[in-house]
């Protein structure tokens, strides 16, 4: 598989003095997920913003699909890395929802017919073909939501970055943002999604970054890495809720087999109440 | 961009210190700011502008945080070297090599750099509040003279969100650099747009804020440090104000050396 | 008599047609520690705005029904002078923070209240002291981190000494850690005497701590009661309450196992788990 991107040894130091990365070794391929989790503070968002050149690097180098990013503009690098920042608040200007969509790619030079059509798939696939003609400020937050992942998707990057998707969420929207990414993945995008709420990201990643104070300090499968007390400790995060209650439990088959969502639990609990493997 | 917002916070924001120009009583010191504005826009004498150079520096060592304001002048001199080749080639222009406008060149942006030195010695040694209060002791409302400092309050948060902004257009493609002069003020809406509309999301929560906070229950509120004109700040005034009303006579009645 | 009696309020917010509140009716007795939950827009936030008058004073709108703190009707009442018996902690702390120092920010509410310096130098003392801040009195809030910043407005708010506590969806933009500290604190805060309402989405940290729960869908509440009997029940998932997994979990399984009493905490749930199991040990 192709590397999409190669970190080699990034260390970046904020205009304040705030040494933000310290010397990050990273590669991500063509078509993997990866949730990059961690406290605040921990540098998972200048992290990302190193992607798309939005940050160049103080030392190292950061390549994404072979070009470095200190010899390529943002805008060129954007067209195949798309990131969603958290709040739609800090992007929408448009009078119509339509424009919003059309933005990008008009910044990208597609010509009208391409971006008729793409901005058309797009509303339809986020259900806000009907929204089209409205301002995207009267819009639900969950609906803006959707609106600003489709102006990212619009344009149809191989890499979409999510950062912080569900700051705020109730269940149901979670629900929704878990399902498109879900969709993407299975179209063969790359998905990096970056943030603290470990919960959404038990389900569906089978990679996880862990980041705290400007390294990396785990990177690996989420079976093997939340039940590292010494991981969760170096990194101040607090376990997912069903490894949580595993824990507190002790008890030695559930430890060992380590599950991360309900079903896993349930099929485990099942595997004991039945007889086969463990006490009962 | 992130580092000229930055540096720009750096050189104005309040870090207390126990140093002589914080304990001066804010009004005082404003008349001290206007007073050396007014000479810094007078002078055209090099001397007397350097005697205003040396003016500045004895008050920042004696009364100020040297190490801050060393920091300071290191960041804006990069920005003003290139302030002073854009107005020279300006200037200049056609010739390439002009000692005159090379010289005046020169007194143009030190008298720059001296403006942007007094501002940034006031508002370092000030705190915002005090200098509100003391507005209110001239009889300015207090909402009137609170709506100064919270405005000040928030220049860095909107200058954060600014910065997202730009980050987040320019992640969908937006090009400043690129196009022509009426499409990057096109341009510059999807910037501009956004904070706005964020600024405005903003002020109704700062009201709940500020409502929960009792503001505005009692008429004469209480302060907590007390601003009072006392006999050291009319010390510091007079020994102040004096070099700078002198400087400002010489230039008027020059006296030959 | 309740320290807040809200008595079939229904609310619009002006130039709406449909209520963001409708007949609701509740009680928060002193010392209780009260969580509201439910799904995105369905009236959280609107409704605590009406404890302390931000709802109708700084919002206008059709204000139906009425809300008693401490017996006094709010339309009466401003928010001013309700800010001495209920405090609110907003979700943001960028646009609580009203100075540049943390100790101008917490003196800020007592200089409005127009206290005597004296006052409001030992309550800043105190404050800084029960909350662990001593270290952070000459910074400026703006650089702190989220915890520390929202810790400074507990601070700021605790110092006007109100009765009531209530919280916004406070740990929002905190990570999961810094919000599991906060919520302690709110926890500390109300076992010493304050009575606590919390606006929450992360059950799994709070519900622990509280006696009391409501669950508001489109602008009424749908259940009200213990957080032990309301977690479980099908109202809260068919709402779409980020009810705790554990809870969820023993649910599946009931039908197996008996389970006797849904635990509200991961101690409780593991010694649930354990009884399941045959492991013994109870609670």
């Amino acid at each position: 598989m192709e590397e999409a991107i190669e970190v080699r040894n990034l260390w970046y130091i904020y205009p304040n003095g705030v040494v933000a990365l310290k010397g990050i070794n990273l590669e991500i391929r063509l078509g993997e997920k990866v949730a990059i989790v961690g406290p605040n503070g921990a540098g998972k968002s200048t992290l990302i913003k190193h992607f798309n050149g939005l940050l160049k690097p103080t030392k190292g180098v950061v390549r994404v699909f072979g070009v470095d990013t200190r010899k390529t503009t943002v805008a060129t690098l954007a067209r195949r890395i798309g990131i969603v920042f958290q709040n739609p608040y800090h992007q929408f200007f448009s009078e119509k929802v339509w424009d919003e969509v059309a933005f990008a790619l008009k910044n990208f030079g597609f010509p009208e017919e391409t971006i008729r059509h793409r901005v058309t798939k797009v509303l339809r696939l986020f259900d806000l073909y009907d929204y089209a003609d409205r301002s995207p400020f009267t819009l639900s937050s969950g609906e803006m939501r959707r609106l600003a992942m489709a102006s990212i998707l619009a344009y149809d990057p191989d890499i979409i970055v999510f950062d912080e998707p569900t700051v705020g969420q109730d269940r149901f929207h979670k629900e929704k943002i878990r399902e498109y990414i879900k969709l993407l993945s299975s179209q063969g995008k790359t998905i990096i999604l970056v943030t603290h709420d470990i919960d959404f990201v038990v389900e569906e990643f089978n990679r996880l970054i862990v980041m705290s104070e400007g390294r990396i300090i785990a990177d690996g499968a989420p079976r093997e890495i939340l039940y590292n007390e010494e991981i969760l400790t170096k990194a101040s995060l607090i376990l997912p809720q069903i490894p949580r209650l595993v824990k507190y439990s002790e008890i030695p088959f559930l430890l060992k087999h380590k599950p991360l969502t309900e079903d896993e639990l349930l099929i485990a609990v099942l595997g004991i109440l039945r007889g086969d493997g463990g006490r009962c | 961009m992130l580092s000229l917002v930055s540096s720009v916070y750096e050189i104005f924001v309040f870090r207390k210190k126990a140093k002589l120009l914080y304990n001066i009583d804010p009004r005082v010191k404003m008349v001290q700011l206007i007073v050396t504005l007014i000479a810094i826009a007078l002078t055209t004498n090099l001397i007397l502008q350097l005697f205003i150079m040396a003016y500045l520096i004895a008050f920042t060592v004696i009364g100020a945080d040297v190490r801050r304001i060393l920091r300071s002048i290191r960041t804006i001199s990069k920005m003003l070297i290139m302030f002073y080749i854009i107005i020279y080639v300006v200037n200049a222009f056609p010739q390439i090599v002009n000692l005159n406008v090379a010289f005046q060149s020169l007194i143009a942006i030190f008298r720059f750099f001296m403006l942007i030195y007094s501002f940034s010695l006031f508002f370092t040694t000030t705190q915002l509040d005090d200098l509100a209060q003391s507005l209110c002791k001239l009889k300015v409302p207090y909402h009137i003279a609170f709506t100064l400092t919270l405005s000040v309050r928030f220049i860095p948060t909107v200058a954060k969100d600014f910065l997202t902004v730009y980050d987040a257009q320019r992640a969908r493609g937006l090009e400043m650099e690129k196009g022509s002069f009426l499409k990057r003020v096109k341009k510059f809406l999807a910037l501009l747009i956004p904070v706005f509309i964020v600024s405005f999301l903003r002020v109704d929560k700062i009201a709940e804020a500020l409502e929960s906070r009792a503001f505005g229950l009692v008429k004469n509120r209480t302060f907590l440090y007390e601003v009072k004109v006392g006999l050291k700040d009319i010390i510091f005034l007079v020994v102040a104000i004096t070099p700078l009303l002198t400087i400002l006579y010489l230039q008027y009645y020059p006296i030959y050396f | 008599m309740p320290i807040i009696d809200v008595d079939n309020l229904t609310y619009y917010y002006p130039g709406s047609s449909k209520p963001a509140l409708a007949n609701i009716s509740l009680n928060v007795e002193k010392g209780d520690f009260l969580l509201i939950t439910g799904p995105s827009g369905s009236g959280k936030s609107t409704l605590v705005r009406t404890f302390n008058g931000l709802i109708p004073h700084l919002f206008g709108g059709r204000f139906e029904g009425k809300v008693l703190v401490k017996g006094k009707d709010t339309r009466y009442c401003s928010v001013a002078e309700l800010s001495k018996t209920v405090g609110i902690v907003f979700q943001d702390p960028e646009n609580q923070i009203l100075t540049l120092s943390v100790e101008r920010e917490i003196a800020f509410g007592l200089e409005n209240l127009g206290l005597p310096r004296k006052v409001i130098r030992e309550r800043i003392e105190k404050v800084l002291k029960d909350l662990n801040i001593v270290h952070l009195r000459e910074r400026i809030p703006l650089e702190l981190s989220v915890g520390e910043q929202q810790k400074v407005i507990v601070a700021s708010i605790i110092a006007m000494m109100p009765e009531v506590l209530v919280f916004d969806e406070p740990t929002a933009h905190m990570d999961p850690l810094s919000a599991l500290k906060f919520l302690e604190l709110v926890h500390e805060l109300n076992k010493r005497g304050y009575t606590v309402v919390v606006v929450e989405h992360r059950l799994d940290l709070v519900a622990k701590y509280a006696n009391k729960i409501i669950i508001l869908n489109d602008g009424r509440i749908v259940v009200k009661g213990e957080p032990r009997n309301i977690l479980p029940s099908n109202i809260a998932e068919e709402c779409g309450v980020d009810v705790p997994r554990y809870i969820r979990f023993f649910k599946r399984i009931s039908n197996l196992a008996k389970i006797s009493r849904y635990p509200i905490s991961d101690k409780e749930a593991a010694e649930t788990l354990k009884e399941v199991l045959g492991y013994g040990g109870s609670y």
